[in-house]
């Protein structure tokens, strides 16, 4: 965490590192006070802003307050705690509602944030996919974050971060799902026909150079099928409807940063085709019919495999051969 | 009326007799004329300003990077002149951009592209239709300084 959020989360966590150690009855206010120095006013200060942050922080007049379970917590103290990476998530920028990750990234990015930033949402007001799409981000159940990265790379080659990511975030949910996950190209991670995680990425680049990759990640924890719009119920599924059990997002997100990093070091050293490989093996669309929508047209064809790039080829009826680097890809997955 | 389009009016008329050729829209006019030498003199008036004036083919490219800025595309993939199918576009013809704004996004792979100006100025062509496919290093507009 950074700059005045991370001082007062540092109170903050000594209050919840109090509550914690009697877990099993109240503290005082009075209590706190005088263990951290600090008025009762500002302890009441730290409770509000933790409250905030999802703590459920209970107050009881004359007896004072107690931490109501340990479930799912989630902010930027929680993440940067017990992260074991080198590079991403060494800077953690935590909202407990941000209107879009990816908007705040990109604009920390611009102001020199460095490589390894990330940011992290409990719920987003204008989460968003590809062409200004909107991505269902309701609070307290899904991961949202958005990670800073500037590769050296020419830009050309920043695409292959996306996949990258995918192969990264399937890696994660694998531990839960081991059988029934794979990828729709270029980046949708998927549980049978529905999508369980949504990657957006964002570049910053001079013609050369790449001065900065916003990749944006978007994973479907605990939200049950009851709470995605009813237009989103036959697309949409998440970790909770697959598998019936609540995951801890902290784990899973601390788990992401190290799966991605992981990654990311592997393409910087050895290059892309580590991630190739891993992409193809849970690739769903070798073989299978394929409409690819763009703006205003559609190529339909069967897809013949991605190319050391990272780019689809669909064969046409006519046997022309396309290669695709962008576009809806719409296939029969059965 | 793009450069593409005028550069393929002038490779039509090099292989025909005509000799004079004017085309007037209400936002361009388009004057090719061969002279004494065999080579024709392209004349290029779009939106009231003087574009390109040179001898042949060879010679305009010089003079269009001399006098207007060429931003091109810093990778393969889709081109989007707005953020979203209904959202305005980030710039049309005749805008006057700043050092730094977008003129508009490519995408490859769910990776979108920003592309900013890298100059202050005019755009007085846009090369490329919305949702085209494009290559690294192909011209999407021009600009006048």
């Amino acid at each position: 965490m950074n700059g005045t959020q991370n001082r007062a989360s540092a109170q903050c966590f000594r209050i919840i590192e109090i509550l914690r150690d009697s877990s099993n009855g109240y503290v005082s206010g009075a209590v706190i006070s005088d263990k951290l120095g600090m008025s009762r006013t500002a302890v009441w200060k730290h409770i509000t802003s933790l409250r905030k942050m999802g703590y459920r922080i209970e107050a009881r007049h004359s007896r004072g307050y107690r931490l109501k379970g340990d479930d799912d917590l989630y902010n930027g103290y929680e993440i940067a705690g017990g992260l074991d990476t080198e590079i991403i998530g060494k800077d953690v920028h935590f909202y407990p509602l941000a209107g879009s990750t990816n908007n705040i990234a990109y604009k920390l990015a611009k102001e020199g944030a460095p490589e390894g930033t990330v940011v992290m949402a409990d719920g987003q007001t204008n989460g968003r996919g590809r062409l200004n799409r909107r991505w269902e981000s309701p609070p307290g159940v899904n991961i949202y974050t958005s990670i800073i990265l500037r590769p050296s790379i020419p830009p050309m080659d920043a695409p292959k971060l996306t996949m990258l990511s995918s192969v990264a975030v399937l890696e994660v949910l694998r531990t839960f799902l081991p059988n029934s996950l794979f990828l729709k190209w270029p980046n949708d991670v998927l549980v049978g026909h529905k999508k369980i995680s949504g990657i957006l990425a964002e570049m910053d680049a001079e013609a050369d150079r790449v001065r900065f990759v916003i990749l944006g990640i978007g994973i479907n924890v605990n939200i049950e099928k009851e709470a995605f719009p009813s237009e989103l119920r036959p697309l949409a599924t998440s970790l909770i409807e697959e598998t019936g059990c609540r995951a801890s997002r902290a784990t899973l997100l601390k788990d992401l940063y190290f799966s991605l990093e992981r990654w990311y070091k592997l393409f910087l050293e050895s290059g892309f085709e580590p991630v190739r490989e891993r992409w193809e093996r849970y690739g769903l669309l070798d073989g299978k019919e394929v409409a690819v929508r763009q703006f205003g047209t559609t190529i339909e064809g069967i897809a013949v495999g991605i190319d050391s790039d990272g780019a689809l080829f669909v064969r046409r009826s006519t046997g022309e051969v396309t290669r695709i680097v962008a576009g809806d890809v719409v296939a029969d997955l059965g | 009326m793009s450069l593409k389009e005028i550069k393929e009016l002038y490779r039509f008329l090099k292989n025909t007799d005509i000799v004079e050729f004017e085309l007037e829209q209400p936002d361009l006019k388009v004057r090719l004329k061969r002279g004494v030498p065999q080579r024709p003199d392209v004349d290029v008036v779009q939106s009231g300003v003087r574009q390109v004036t040179s001898p042949g083919v060879e010679k305009e490219k010089v003079e269009t990077k001399k006098n207007l800025h060429t931003v091109v595309s810093p990778m393969v993939g889709t081109f989007y002149r707005a953020p979203s199918p209904e959202a305005q576009p980030f710039v049309e013809m005749g805008s006057v951009v700043e050092k730094g704004q977008v003129l508009c996004i490519i995408e490859a792979m769910k990776l979108m592209n920003e592309v900013e100006s890298e100059y202050g100025g005019k755009i007085v062509s846009i090369l490329v239709d919305n949702g085209q496919p494009v290559e690294y290093g192909e011209p999407l507009f021009l600009l006048e300084p």
